[in-house]
């Protein structure tokens, strides 16, 4: 058994009096001799916490007594006596190259948390939620999109947009995770763009109707133009990319909301992560790949998804130029991969699809 | 730090508070602790902040004696649990629906005041001086009637706007910030007049609307350097209209106008550290517990110099300057506190057991970034 003795200030539990005192260790006790009293404490009857460098160590003792022990040599000895063992993240902390790690460790985590432990979470997450949240964030984008004044009701004809609702089946998944609607809408600021919300809607701009029509008719090509827009947008309703896109924006805001301490964006709810949503490129391929789907089930020619592309392409040839941050649309091209690439990926997926036809 | 202390010796002059900690020490702890914070997912931040509070209480020292945090970590971790389920119920709640969303809204004003209660009371039991614990007595129906508006405030407006109410009651609603002074007032004259030691009850002699007062002289301040510099812009201006527009004058009066427009922002950054140390050298110095009396006496430039280093620092630094900074507010705080108790601590004795108060409020103001230790 160790013994160990050292100067210290006690205090009682009852009044703030301080008694210098001297304690000493030995044979399993603790004794305390102050002026006026004498106390001794089995070991076990000592609690010890987390001596800092220039800070007192403080005991505590079972009585509601307590003692504050300088720092010194002494007082290490005293601790050592009385049996207390560092803790891992006392030694790690007391060392600067192990100190020094961690902030290495702490960059590795947070690089590997965003780019993969997010994406695997969202998924999760996504998985689990029920069909009446992609409702209602549906419900919500729309009225959100109507309040900014994005979308405002169409200005074609009543027979125009006839057509263009006819077109519903020839899009609609045969076992689709829900039902489908299409709504045509004026929209100058998204130009020929269309959008899928993740209750099914689908929106059409009345510049991407004009865009495909041919001296103001609606013809067969144009249909089968608007068809591959369309079924790119219902991938994204049946891959439901807005959802997962959800989950991940709000774990990636929580994420840097911890590490940064600015909640306001945890706070500001809903709207401001609508807002921001962009699908990854990833998503967009996919979306792409259930296009091409949808018009080979129609029988119709891949030709028309590269057409429309390429028009969509040249409209926002423009828009390209400006930086990302400063364009408005959350719809079509802003967001999307490359023309060149996804032609060239349509064409491999329709050859591998014409394949497994055949 | 709330304290009072005492002398065994009576001492005839006021005693200075003292911190022994550094940034260097401090910065281990402080990564190691984000480290595990984040390997856990949060977890470990309860440990984290019980190690961070031990660290700079137990570093600060009066008349002999030093501070003490006692919290218990996993009553902490609770109470940031609680926290952020509420905050994950808040951002969602007008996502399901309106009903969900009023009920998340009602839960709040109805819960946050009785957590900001609960935290004081947490966190000041768990402070600790010479062998005494502080304690925290305010009454239940005080604190709904000084949190009850703040947290409205904070809440009601995003609510109304999920309700896409007409923008222009929003506007009303939004002129009651224009009361956030005397709010944040009576929330700290709340704090101070029930703070405990021991069995002692502190004193505070201040009305609330003496606390608002550095408010009203910041805003004023600001107000006087803009009309100044509107005076100046305005007699340039007819000098150099009388003077033909002479390109010499109209250069002075651009160059006066980017100034006065630097100075401007200057004074609104300013008002925030102006209020933070006004405020409380008013309110501590006005708190005294029998025979202790409390003086605080921060010095506005000083302290503005100390955080725009911290804050450039900081920046440039990418963050790894916080725990420095951290360290450097809270000794720029302590060593500016004075204590004086002529007869020493000798009175304060032990209260007859109070309930210690759960953390879950502690945690939650955490959230709220409501800094609880002033």
């Amino acid at each position: 058994m160790m013994t160990a003795s050292t100067q210290a200030s006690f205090f009682d539990g009852r009044s703030a009096h301080l008694h210098p005192a001297h304690l000493s260790v030995g044979a399993g006790t603790l004794t305390v001799t102050a002026p006026t009293f004498q106390r001794s404490y089995p070991l076990a009857a000592v609690a010890l916490s987390e001596p800092f460098g220039a800070a007192p160590a403080v005991l505590r003792l079972q009585d509601g007594a307590s003692c504050e022990v300088p720092p010194g040599a002494e007082r290490d000895a005293l601790l050592a006596a009385l049996g207390y063992r560092k803790s891992l993240v006392e030694r790690w902390q007391a060392y600067w190259p192990a100190a020094l790690l961690a902030l290495v460790l702490l960059v590795a985590l947070l690089v590997l948390a965003w780019l993969r432990g997010i994406p695997l979470a969202a998924e999760r997450i996504a998985e689990r939620l029920p069909p009446s949240v992609d409702v209602s964030l549906g419900k919500a984008a729309l009225a959100g999109l109507e309040k900014q004044g994005l979308l405002a009701p169409s200005r074609l004809s009543d027979e125009r947009i006839a057509e263009i609702q006819a077109l519903l089946p020839a899009i609609t998944p045969p076992n689709g995770r829900m039902p489908l609607r299409l709504l045509v809408r004026d929209s100058p600021r998204l130009g020929p763009n269309a959008l899928a919300l993740s209750d099914g809607t689908i929106v059409v701009t009345d510049a991407l109707v004009r865009m495909v029509q041919d001296k103001n008719e609606l013809t067969d090509g144009g249909k089968a133009q608007l068809i591959a827009v369309l079924g790119h947008e219902v991938g994204h309703v049946e891959h439901r990319h807005v959802v997962r896109v959800m989950a991940r924006s709000s774990l990636a805001a929580a994420l840097s909301a911890s590490l940064f301490g600015d909640f306001s964006a945890v706070a500001a709810g809903l709207p401001a992560v609508l807002s921001q949503m962009e699908y990854s490129r990833g998503m967009e391929l996919d979306a792409d790949a259930y296009a091409v789907q949808v018009l080979h089930r129609r029988q119709l020619s891949v030709g028309h998804f590269m057409d429309v592309l390429a028009r969509l392409e040249a409209v926002h040839d423009n828009e390209n130029k400006v930086p990302r941050w400063m364009r408005q649309s959350m719809g079509y091209l802003s967001t999307h991969p490359e023309t060149d690439e996804r032609i060239r990926r349509i064409e491999d997926a329709s050859a591998t699809e014409a394949d497994t036809l055949r | 730090m709330d304290d009072l202390s005492e002398h065994d010796v009576p001492a005839p002059a006021p005693l200075p508070l003292s911190f022994s900690g550094s940034g260097a020490e401090y910065f281990r702890i402080w990564i190691v602790n984000l480290l595990l914070s984040v390997a856990t997912l949060g977890i470990y931040s309860a440990w984290a902040k019980t190690r961070r509070l031990q660290y700079f209480y137990r570093n600060t020292h009066l008349a002999g004696a030093s501070f003490d945090f006692r919290g218990d970590p996993k009553a902490i971790l609770r109470g940031r649990l609680l926290a952020v389920a509420v905050l994950g119920a808040y951002h969602y709640a007008f996502g399901f629906s309106r009903t969900t969303g009023l009920a998340i809204v009602g839960l709040l004003l109805l819960g946050v005041p009785f957590m900001m209660r609960s935290a004081l009371r947490f966190r000041l039991s768990n402070t600790w001086y010479r062998g005494l614990p502080f304690g925290f007595n305010g009454g239940i129906r005080q604190a709904y009637l000084v949190y009850l508006l703040p947290i409205a405030l904070i809440v009601v407006p995003s609510a109304l706007a999920a309700l896409a109410m007409d923008p222009k009651a929003l506007a009303g609603f939004f002129l009651l910030y224009l009361l956030w002074p005397l709010m944040h007032g009576a929330m700290r004259a709340y704090q101070q007049r029930h703070l405990m030691y021991g069995d002692q009850q502190a004193r505070f002699k201040l009305s609330f609307f003496r606390l608002a007062v550095p408010y009203l002289q910041g805003f004023l301040v600001s107000l006087g350097i803009l009309l100044v510099f509107g005076i100046v812009v305005g007699v340039l201006a007819a000098l150099a209209g009388s003077a033909g527009g002479r390109k010499g004058m109209n250069m002075s009066v651009a160059v006066v106008f980017g100034i006065g427009i630097v100075l401007f922002y200057l004074s609104l950054l300013m008002i925030g550290p102006f209020v933070v140390v006004r405020l409380n050298n008013r309110a501590w110095s006005a708190t005294s517990f029998p025979g202790v009396q409390i003086a605080c006496r921060m010095a506005f430039w000083r302290y503005f110099r100390l955080q725009f280093v911290n804050v450039l620092l900081i920046l440039l630094t990418l963050g790894l300057f916080r725990p420095f900074a951290a360290v450097r507010t809270w000794r720029y705080r302590v060593e500016h506190l004075r204590i004086d108790a002529p007869a020493g601590f000798e009175q304060a004795t032990h209260a007859a057991r109070r309930r210690p108060g759960t953390a879950a409020g502690d945690g939650a103001a955490d959230f709220l970034g409501v800094d609880l230790s002033w």
